[in-house]
């Protein structure tokens, strides 16, 4: 039992019903305890008001008749047309004043009667007819006023005089016999100019019109003039004296209760002193109090209605808002059979968090690994089409369906710090077009960013801010810019031009962009300028004169600073100044230094600027020329072509042979391939492989700029199987692809 | 055995016939409930539900048409047709009281032309409309009818009749005067004669009100040949229609007035009295001569009237007696506005109150309490109410009624009072003293335009006055050759020549109508 009371508590079901059922009924208990305190005051009030405004409608009414009365009596006093006569002169008079009443009928047409009579004519005057005042007086009688009183009225009006509803027989009203109100008028502005009198009679239907409106109480309805009733309309057995002697008296609307044969009743008294006048009204205590307790039993009625209506909607919505908590519970692995389904959701709902939080690291972990692999295929060239590319970058969450793209390299191996810039944030975020990708190239200690943008300029902008930032964090930079690219299939040629440039660095000014359009594309260039100024040197070590011979290798230096060449070109020239310096003075460093001082190739290898070759040859130079001077009569060394000339040779003849290799040659001059290498090198100061490339290259030079041979023809030619791997090494050697050579020879102004 | 087989044959006969009868439906197949809705008129001193009446209601069981009814008083009758036809919201239907339906009807075409549907949809009208007389005067100029009528046939012929004091005569041993000279006489004997017995000089020889031809002293002018009524024309024996002030013999009409107020023969308050008031001074006893409707009336007393007997009228020296004529005039009973929902349903309904039964007691009350069936085939007021209680049940007047005078006859024993006056009408039609067409057919049997109407009562009312102030100023100060001058000449600034033309024109399109539907 107490087990299933527990689970029941628990029950998501059980929680949301007590929820809803707890709210309602603070609801209804707030609007029940309104109700109870106002609603009747409500009611009560409610009902008494109407009546006022009832009898304020009902004193405007009545009010605005006796206006209307009265001013029809002072404007007939005062019209010229109305002019007092004697009948019995002028009865032709009569009839023009007939015609004069009759618009003042349509005025007062809310009377039954109205009559004229001109103060000593004794004959009365009404818009459709005339009669004596003595023939009025004996056709008219009234039930509480003797025709000498209204005789009297009559001839000697006073101010306006109301005479009560009273009985009226009469052969000139309708049905002979009515209730009448009499309103006596003098006629003019006031009793003392009077010309005579007007005599308005009201008949009951006036008043009962007046009486009636959509007020369903019971009441008793009083207008009283002077204190006396003047027209009442009565439902209740109350007599009018209880009502008389209970009035207050004075100014305003005032009210209160009224004690009578055992009851109470509520008198509402509205006076009006501009004609001495009252409006009553006498409501049943009980009625009233009737009302305000069927409002409270209709009010009770509604609230148990409501709460009954609120009870099932509360049950229903806990259902509705219960089952899904139910099914999501039942979803979930019950951890303990007494667990409720809130908690269980909550356990349930932080395994999942937790799992999903681990997934989701895991997820976010791979992802920079699967952009990293994306970016190494993509330049790769793995992806057939553009779209495959823009897929696959998509997929990865990487916008790079813009215009151009382009690599740049940032070298980090020189000073340490290793972080890639993230260019999502400043200042890199200023320029809105671009998506860039970042990933390490642990071989060459640098971090390559592919950039894609809707502008090459943007590109240009990157470039330049990541080498403006680097300067400043490190003092020093090198960043290199493959060429802007459209092709998303040529991101192997990107990449090339940028390790092009990257590896420029040692020979180019780094202090700026290290772009690969600005690489001298041909050592044809460059050559013989060289070769020029280190015959200048040799003559100067020749001559021993030392100051030229600084002044020349300044040149010579000068020259190739400001010849931005590639690395490749860089070694083939300070290989070639220094074979020739040691040629030449081969007697001298022979007798002196080792010559494999000088050749040594980790001397060569390391020499990869412009300044270690400045201090190589500054050292060759001295050493060559403080070196003894050789002895001419001695007979000359003869030269015999060494093994390695042999293989030059070799290669030269059959460098366009696809099928030649090192181990091809090695095996042709019964030398093993390692040992042909280092020789090779040794001698020649470049791998067989380097002097193979150059002899093919150089020949497709030729091709490319004397003949209209295709590329792939080309690429055969020279002794490559594919056109790929020959544009490759082409631009490699030279830095541009062979089209852009040829298109460099076709028009020389045109852009490499 | 061949009585058997007919034994049977005829039992066969017989039971078929039960059989079918039991088949037969019991009553017709009910029409489809309508509603309907109408302008009702209502007699001004009324106060009535019109939707709430017992008449009706039996009615709507009848023709199980429903009909919710504006109930309108006479005051405001035309301003509610005018405001009603202005709204574009229109009742179906328009019942009693009066339309102008040369203007509704032909003139802005708001009104249902009926000629089409009164055969198939009403027969009990189309057949006592078809044996009327009368029924000439319905059709308007455009030859169409635009409402259904209402004719209450009386078999009368006269207006006011003249009532002289028997007893005073005899009193005074005078006999019953037929001249103008004879009539003077009389009038100054009852003033001087103390007739009444009561010592005073306060007998008030003539008694009458103004204006009209019931109490009013426009009667006066028969003495003269002059048929004098409200509209002021009538149609001579000639053919020609006549002004009746431009007439030979109303200046001396005018003149013996002046003389009767002159010598306190008239009450001078005529001029301005109403009917109640005359009444009432005819009721004090002091009266030996008036003009009226009937002696049996609920004006006089009883015992009072007893003394008076019908005289013929007086004329002057070389004049003949010429009194107005009353004639049957079709009244307004019902027209169907153009936004009738349903036009057949509505003319069953009218024509349903239309049936013999249906239409008297619509006048007379329930069968039973208040009429019956006499053996002779003729319905019979059995109760009068004092109290106008009869108007809560039935609509009396402000019903549908369609009575030619034939018709009328055969079907209604008429109550004493219409005796008495059908037998002065046929006194003074036997006498030859009454116009012989009725000015009525002026201004009832005629068809005129609406432009026509119109200003012929802007004449109307602009004659009426001068007529009026000339009477009462010759009444009262006499007359003299420049104040009938001067009266003539008002006249003729009043437009007298005008209306009295184009009363002309309208009753010779009238004859040359009449010439055409008998050809």
């Amino acid at each position: 039992m107490k087990t299933y009371l527990r689970r029941l508590r628990s029950s998501a079901f059980i929680r949301y019903a007590l929820s809803y059922l707890t709210i309602l009924t603070i609801v209804l208990a707030c609007m029940f305890g309104y109700m109870f305190f106002y609603v009747e005051q409500e009611v009560r009030g409610r009902t008494l008001n109407s009546h006022v405004n009832r009898l304020s409608r009902i004193a405007y009414q009545h009010e605005d008749y006796l206006t209307t009365i009265l001013n029809s009596a002072v404007q007939m006093g005062l019209s010229p047309d109305i002019q007092p006569f004697l009948f019995e002169e002028s009865p032709q008079k009569a009839y023009d004043l007939l015609q004069q009443l009759a618009p003042y009928a349509v005025t007062n047409s809310f009377c039954d009667q109205m009559f004229l009579c001109f103060s000593g004519d004794d004959h009365l005057y009404s818009p459709t007819s005339s009669m004596p005042l003595e023939m009025f007086l004996s056709l008219v009688t009234y039930e509480h006023v003797s025709p000498d009183a209204l005789r009297e009225m009559i001839r000697h009006p006073g101010a306006m005089t109301i005479l009560p509803s009273q009985k009226v027989e009469s052969t000139l009203i309708d049905g002979n016999r009515t209730n009448m109100v009499t309103v006596l008028a003098p006629l003019g502005a006031s009793a003392h100019s009077s010309k005579g009198t007007m005599i308005f009679m009201l008949s009951e239907h006036v008043y009962r019109d007046l009486f009636s409106d959509a007020i369903d109480d019971v009441n008793n309805t009083y207008i009283l003039h002077n204190g006396n009733v003047l027209a009442s309309s009565t439902d209740l057995d109350v007599p009018v004296d209880v009502i008389l002697s209970n009035l207050s008296g004075g100014d305003g609307y005032h009210s209160g209760t009224v004690s009578w044969n055992g009851e109470n009743w509520y008198l509402l008294d509205l006076p009006s002193t501009t004609w001495n006048l009252n409006y009553i009204t006498l409501l049943q205590s009980s009625a009233i109090n009737q009302s305000a307790h069927s409002s409270m039993m209709g009010v009770t009625l509604l609230v148990a209605g409501l709460g009954a209506v609120g009870f099932l909607v509360a049950l229903m919505l806990a259902r509705r808002n219960a089952r899904p908590i139910q099914e999501i519970a039942s979803m979930l692995p019950s951890k303990d059979g007494m667990m409720d389904e809130f908690s269980s959701i909550q356990t349930g709902i932080r395994e999942l968090s937790e799992s999903n939080s681990a997934l989701i690291t895991r997820l976010e972990r791979s992802l920079p690994m699967q952009r990293h692999d994306f970016v190494v295929q993509f330049m790769k060239g793995r992806y057939q089409a553009r779209e495959d590319v823009v897929a696959a970058a998509a997929s990865l969450g990487m916008a790079i369906d813009r215009p151009y793209y382009a690599i740049i390299l940032h070298g980090v191996q020189t000073r340490g710090d290793s972080q890639p810039f993230d260019l999502r944030k400043s200042p890199f975020d200023a320029i809105s077009g671009i998506a860039a990708f970042g990933v390490e190239l642990m071989a060459i200690k640098a971090h390559l960013y592919l950039v894609f943008a809707d502008t090459r300029e943007e590109i240009l902008q990157l470039a330049e801010m990541i080498h403006q930032q680097s300067m400043e964090r490190h003092g020093h930079a090198v960043v290199a810019l493959s060429d802007v690219q459209t092709d998303f299939t040529a991101a192997p040629s990107a990449y090339l031009e940028a390790a092009t440039a990257f590896d420029n660095r040692f020979v180019m000014d780094d202090s700026h962009l290290l772009s690969y359009s600005s690489i001298s594309t041909s050592i044809e260039d460059i050559l013989p300028q060289a070769r020029r100024l280190t015959d200048a040197i040799d003559q100067a070590l020749s001559l021993r004169d030392h100051a030229r011979l600084s002044s020349r290798i300044d040149d010579l230096l000068n020259f190739l600073r400001h010849t931005n060449m590639s690395a490749f070109a860089f070694r083939l020239i300070y290989n070639d100044v220094i074979d020739k310096l040691l040629r030449r003075h081969a007697v001298t460093y022979a007798s002196g230094r080792s010559v494999q001082a000088y050749y040594d190739i980790f001397t060569l290898s390391s020499c990869q600027s412009i300044d270690d070759l400045d201090q190589l040859l500054r050292r060759l130079c001295t050493s060559i020329i403080d070196a003894p001077v050789p002895d001419t009569s001695a007979p000359a060394v003869e030269e015999t072509p060494s093994v390695i000339s042999q293989v030059a040779d070799y290669m030269r003849v059959h460098f366009a042979d696809p099928e030649l290799s090192i181990s091809a040659i090695a095996e042709a001059f019964e030398m093993p391939t390692a040992r042909l290498s280092l020789a090779f090198k040794d001698e020649m100061h470049m791998s067989p492989l380097e002097y193979l490339t150059l002899l093919r290259v150089e020949r497709s030079k030729e091709l490319l700029a004397a003949t209209e041979m295709s590329i792939k023809e080309i690429a055969a030619e020279v002794g490559y199987y594919d056109a790929s791997s020959f544009i490759r090494r082409f631009k490699q050697m030279t830095g541009a692809t062979p089209l852009q050579y040829r298109r460099s020879k076709e028009d020389p102004h045109a852009d490499s | 055995m061949r009585q058997m087989k007919k034994v049977f044959q005829a039992a066969a006969l017989l039971l078929c016939c039960v059989f079918l009868t039991g088949c037969a439906p019991q009553k017709a197949p009910e029409a489809e409930p309508v509603s309907l809705t109408a302008l009702q008129y209502e007699l001004e001193n009324q106060t009535i539900d019109f939707s709430d009446m017992w008449f009706f209601d039996q009615l709507e069981e009848k023709t199980n048409v429903h009909v919710d009814f504006v109930d309108v008083k006479d005051a405001d009758w035309a301003t509610r047709i005018s405001l009603m036809f202005a709204s574009r919201n229109y009742k179906d239907m328009i019942l009693r009281g009066s339309l102008d339906t040369e203007e509704y009807g032909v003139s802005q075409h708001l009104l249902v032309p009926l000629d089409e549907y009164i055969e198939t949809h009403m027969p009990n009208y189309y057949e006592r409309l078809s044996s009327a007389p009368v029924s000439s005067m319905i059709p308007s100029s455009d030859g169409n009818s635009y409402y259904i009528g209402f004719l209450l046939s009386q078999n009368i012929s006269t207006d006011g009749h003249f009532f002289i004091n028997r007893e005073w005569l005899n009193k005074l041993n005078l006999s019953v005067p037929t001249t103008i000279d004879e009539l003077t006489e009389v009038l100054r004997a009852f003033r001087d004669g103390d007739p009444n017995g009561n010592g005073l000089k306060d007998e008030i020889p003539y008694q009458a009100t103004f204006d009209d031809n019931n109490t009013g002293i426009y009667n006066v002018f028969s003495a003269w040949g002059i048929p004098m009524n409200i509209d002021y024309v009538f149609i001579h024996d000639d053919g020609s229609i006549r002004f009746a002030p431009e007439e030979e013999g109303f200046r001396e009409g005018v003149e013996w007035l002046h003389l009767l107020c002159r010598e306190k023969l008239l009450d001078i308050a005529c001029i301005t009295q109403g009917s109640n008031l005359w009444g009432a001074k005819v009721n004090e006893g002091g009266t030996g001569y008036f003009s009226y409707w009937r002696l049996g009336n609920t004006v006089l007393k009883p015992e009072l009237t007893a003394q008076f007997e019908c005289m013929l009228p007086v004329a002057a020296q070389d004049y003949q007696a010429r009194l107005t004529r009353l004639s049957d005039v079709v009244e307004f009973g019902a027209s169907l506005t153009v936004q009738n929902k349903d036009v057949p349903a509505s003319l069953r309904w009218l024509d349903a109150q239309l049936d013999t039964e249906t239409m008297l007691v619509s006048q007379n009350g329930p069968m039973g309490d208040m009429l019956r069936l006499n053996d002779d085939g003729r319905y019979e007021v059995v109760y009068v109410p004092d109290t106008n209680e009869l108007y809560g049940i039935v609509p009396v007047i402000c019903g549908q009624f369609f009575a030619p005078a034939d018709y009328y006859e055969s079907i209604y024993v008429p109550a004493p009072h219409r005796e008495e006056k059908t037998a002065y009408s046929d006194m003074y039609e036997a006498a030859g003293v009454l116009e012989e067409n009725s000015y009525r057919i002026l201004t009832y049997a005629m068809s005129m335009t609406s432009s026509e109407s119109a200003r012929l009562l802007q004449l109307h009312t602009q004659l009426k006055t001068v007529i009026d102030r000339g009477l009462v100023q010759f009444m009262t100060s006499g007359v003299t050759d420049e104040s009938y001058a001067a009266f003539e000449q008002a006249l003729a600034e009043a437009g007298a020549a005008e209306y009295k033309a184009l009363y002309q024109a309208i009753y010779n399109r009238h004859l040359a109508r009449q010439e055409v539907q008998a050809e």
